[in-house]
């Protein structure tokens, strides 16, 4: 059984994108059946990004009110369910935290000592499965460097130009450094797939 | 490089990376999307990206309150639950009526000692799993990402206190930790509920009440780590059903339950 379902479940993502098509048709069930297969993870990434329940339940509403009004705009040759999906919910995360910058108080929160720290919360990930196991050794193969930045952008929500100001170093270094982090990234992954 | 004019990055092609990391202020999203319609090059290189970062961005789970699917639903439909759903869920407590006739009064029990318990365990377990290797606990090699994180951080306070949940098939364990005020559950080699069903957990609370305390599904590989929605004081225990994650009380026997 184990090794039936190390791998990602093709059937779970035939269904998920079935249930996507069937929402654009106006099927509440589908959706809600969407709902209940990714809203954790989506709740984690969320969670992730706002450190704050509210503010991820919220950011979590909007995006799956989002995946709801915009489902007759999934095409599974672009992307899969999953994709899709998270896609939506991390700009709807990324746009609350960035609201949220207004914030002094948060923005001290967000500190630079969090961010200097040697802790790198990018490299930690919960490794419970093949996926996860997956996308740590991913990581791993990462600079540290590369990894602080890739965690700047996606977990932080900054902007290129607010990494290379924060990191000190010229815009197109940070570019550079994020761009061959996501490449090592896909590459390692692909790997291991 | 400080010449705007010669900035390789001026180039369109060059915001791929920031626009899948959601990195690129509303200028460079504006020149980018107006470059993307016309450019397949650009098009193919986020649909590849996205994946991995699909995998990146799922990496753990954390289940949202109940409350927030019924909110989300009501939003958009007007009501709680969409008709279909409704059907399921007549289907389910159907289905659980028939499996067991009474619902345990939980409240009218002080300690999760259940002697229908058993009988659910071989119930579910024929229907869920059929072989399974019951590892013993391996301590779910737990490390960190930012959701996890926050089970990480319930596990590791000073005053954490962890308890095996046994649960028929899987290894579970429940995290608490009084000085934080959360409790979590870690699990591996969980069988994946029915379709339609979650493992529920629910606390009990010292005046008899049982709440709910959030429901999951385990990922492909079996395994789950989730923050429990609950408040620790007045609890007196945690239970495990397998049943409708929209449930506000239970409608099963637990198949699992642990004694703080």
């Amino acid at each position: 059984m184990q090794s039936e379902i190390s791998n990602d479940e093709p059937e779970a993502a035939a269904s998920a994108e079935q249930l996507l098509a069937s929402c654009a048709a106006g099927d509440r069930s589908a959706f809600q059946g969407i709902y209940r297969m990714f809203s954790a993870a989506a709740y984690g990434l969320a969670l992730r990004v706002l450190r704050d329940d509210e503010l991820a339940q919220d950011a979590l509403q909007e995006a799956f009110t989002q995946v709801w009004t915009e489902s007759h705009r999934f095409d599974s040759e672009r992307a899969s369910a999953r994709a899709w999906i998270m896609t939506i919910v991390h700009r709807r995360s990324v746009d609350r935290v960035r609201r949220e910058e207004a914030d002094r108080r948060r923005g001290q929160a967000w500190g630079v000592s969090q961010v200097e720290t040697p802790h790198d919360s990018v490299a930690e990930v919960v490794e419970l499965n093949a996926e996860h196991r997956r996308v740590r050794s991913a990581l791993a193969a990462l600079t540290p460097l590369q990894r602080q930045a890739l965690d700047l952008a996606y977990t932080r929500g900054l902007t290129q130009a607010q990494i290379a100001v924060q990191l000190e170093i010229p815009l197109g270094t940070a570019k550079t450094r994020l761009r061959d982090a996501l490449q090592r990234l896909r590459q390692e992954m692909e790997v291991t797939a | 490089m400080t010449n705007q004019a010669i900035d390789p990055s001026s180039d369109p092609h060059d915001l791929v990376t920031g626009y899948v990391l959601d990195a690129l202020d509303s200028q460079e999203l504006q020149r980018f999307t107006d470059h993307l319609g016309e450019c397949s090059y650009c098009q193919e290189a986020i649909s590849e990206l996205s994946e991995t970062i699909a995998s990146y961005a799922s990496a753990s789970h954390v289940v949202p309150p109940t409350e927030l699917e019924d909110r989300l639903m009501t939003s958009l439909f007007g009501e709680s639950l969409p008709a279909g759903a409704a059907d399921i869920k007549a289907a389910v407590d159907a289905d659980s009526a028939a499996e067991l006739p009474a619902p345990i009064p939980l409240h009218s029990r002080r300690r999760w000692v259940w002697p229908a318990a058993a009988a659910a365990a071989f119930v579910l377990g024929a229907a869920l799993v059929t072989t399974m290797g019951i590892g013993q606990s391996d301590e779910a090699q737990l490390v960190a990402d930012g959701q996890a994180q926050l089970v990480l951080d319930v596990a590791a306070a000073p005053d954490a206190h962890s308890m095996p949940l046994n649960l028929p098939t899987g290894d579970a364990t429940v995290v608490v930790s009084a000085a934080m005020d959360q409790a979590a559950v870690m699990a591996t080699d969980l069988p994946m509920p029915p379709a339609g069903k979650q493992y529920h957990v629910w606390t009990l609370k010292s005046d008899g009440s049982v709440t709910s305390a959030g429901s999951f599904t385990p990922d492909a590989a079996g395994s789950a780590a989730v923050m429990l929605h609950t408040k620790l004081d007045n609890a007196t225990g945690f239970a495990v059903t397998v049943d409708d994650p929209s449930l506000t009380q239970p409608t099963s026997a637990p198949i699992a339950a642990v004694n703080l």
